[in-house]
């Protein structure tokens, strides 16, 4: 099967010989808003997925400090060992609780909501 | 290493490779004119900078002359070379035997004098500059004058222009001889010649970056767990619920090196802190 391309600087296809497939370039229209608020409430978006993150602890190390990390080293972490643990969503906390233990499996008992922009914490 | 002057950035390719070109002319005056003046005489480079036809002629010393050079076969780069007339007066002297105490008083040259300046010129400044020359060949040129600078050589005033500020020294004290130069074809070629090749590091250089690496802070977090939960679900979290984690105690969690996750470690404490022990590092 041969194709043949329409001229892209004359917009004049080339004649086709029977049996060819004709292939023209796309053309996509200009947009335009066309006002009207939007309607939908976060139910629109009530079965998106999203992956929750528990961060234990972290510091800032020296890179050299880090190559001589091995088995058995020790790393001291900023946070207290009963401090609060946060929850973030792509790195932005919304919420911080306990650590316990659900089965054979990590859990976090939630103590407190983060406000979104600076105001009081829920809990 | 050296501080960035970010009021006098560093110059551009074409700049370095002029400057090289007349570091190179000046250092061959040496030779040249010990054999043709009688007096001791240096010729030095100042630092190349660009301005515009218009300012660079007007800060032109009133009793200074030009020369227009033109380099054979670009007539468009004809650039500008500007004597003191009372220089020329004692460098023609000079080449009379003649050692002049003090400058000239400044005056008409004689017709004796005009038919010297063109053996001056070549003489002493474009034999130099010729064998300086860094591209095959060397440079020829043509000359025009001596006559005012603004009238042996003419740009728009906003044309952009490059100025080699030489300084010719004897015992007559200093006396500023610039070139001026348009952008032009035949000195946009010498941007062509190979840079010279940076020097290798050395082994002293290589340890010093190593050091300093290994000095540099990074970020190292320890993830306890995730959970994947509908936005549905999130949005009816409150104080209480529980969120379950994938994480199961029985397995190392991941460690973090600035976002790459690089240990499996176990959670711990020391003393109040929390801590974790690295079981082991994650292969690439």
């Amino acid at each position: 099967m041969s194709t043949t391309a329409a001229d892209p600087f004359t917009d004049t296809p080339s004649p086709a010989a029977p049996g060819e497939i004709v292939a023209k370039l796309a053309e996509f229209a200009q947009l335009q808003p066309t006002g009207g608020a939007a309607t939908a409430g976060v139910d629109f978006l009530r079965d998106v997925p999203v992956t929750v993150t528990a961060q234990l602890g972290h510091t800032v190390l020296p890179i050299g400090d880090i190559l001589r990390l091995g088995p058995g080293s020790v790393v001291e972490l900023a946070e207290a060992v009963h401090g609060p643990i946060q929850l973030t969503v792509r790195g932005v906390p919304f919420a911080v609780g306990e650590v316990v233990v659900v089965e054979d499996r990590f859990a976090i008992r939630i103590k407190a909501l983060l406000p979104p922009r600076g105001g009081k914490a829920a809990g | 290493m050296t501080d960035f002057d970010f009021r006098a950035p560093p110059p551009g390719d074409l700049i370095l490779r002029l400057t090289g070109w007349l570091t190179e002319a000046c250092r061959r005056t040496v030779a040249v004119w010990g054999k043709q003046l009688p007096f001791p005489a240096t010729w030095t480079l100042g630092r190349v900078a660009q301005s515009t036809a218009g300012p660079t002629l007007a800060a032109l010393p009133a009793d200074a002359v030009g020369f227009r050079l033109i380099p054979k076969g670009d007539p468009a780069a004809a650039f500008l070379f500007v004597l003191p007339r009372p220089l020329l007066l004692a460098l023609l002297a000079g080449l009379m035997g003649e050692t002049p105490p003090d400058l000239p008083a400044d005056r008409d040259l004689s017709s004796t004098e005009l038919a010297l300046c063109e053996l001056a010129l070549r003489e002493l400044f474009l034999g130099p500059m010729s064998a300086g020359w860094p591209l095959e060949g060397g440079l020829t040129v043509v000359a025009e004058g001596p006559a005012a600078p603004g009238v042996v050589w003419r740009l728009p005033p906003s044309s952009p222009v490059l100025v080699a500020p030489l300084t010719l020294t004897a015992g007559f004290g200093e006396v500023a001889t610039p070139l001026v130069f348009p952008r032009a074809a035949t000195f946009d070629r010498l941007t062509a010649i190979p840079a010279p090749p940076d020097p290798p590091a050395t082994a002293a250089d290589r340890k010093h970056i190593e050091s300093l690496v290994l000095e540099m802070g990074v970020d190292l977090s320890v993830v306890l767990g995730t959970a994947d939960l509908t936005l549905s679900e999130m949005a009816r979290l409150k104080p209480g619920d529980l969120l379950v984690l994938r994480q199961k105690v029985s397995e190392p969690l991941a460690a973090e090196v600035a976002g790459a996750p690089k240990f499996r470690v176990w959670p711990g404490a020391v003393g109040s802190r929390a801590a974790v022990q690295i079981h082991a590092a994650v292969a690439d």
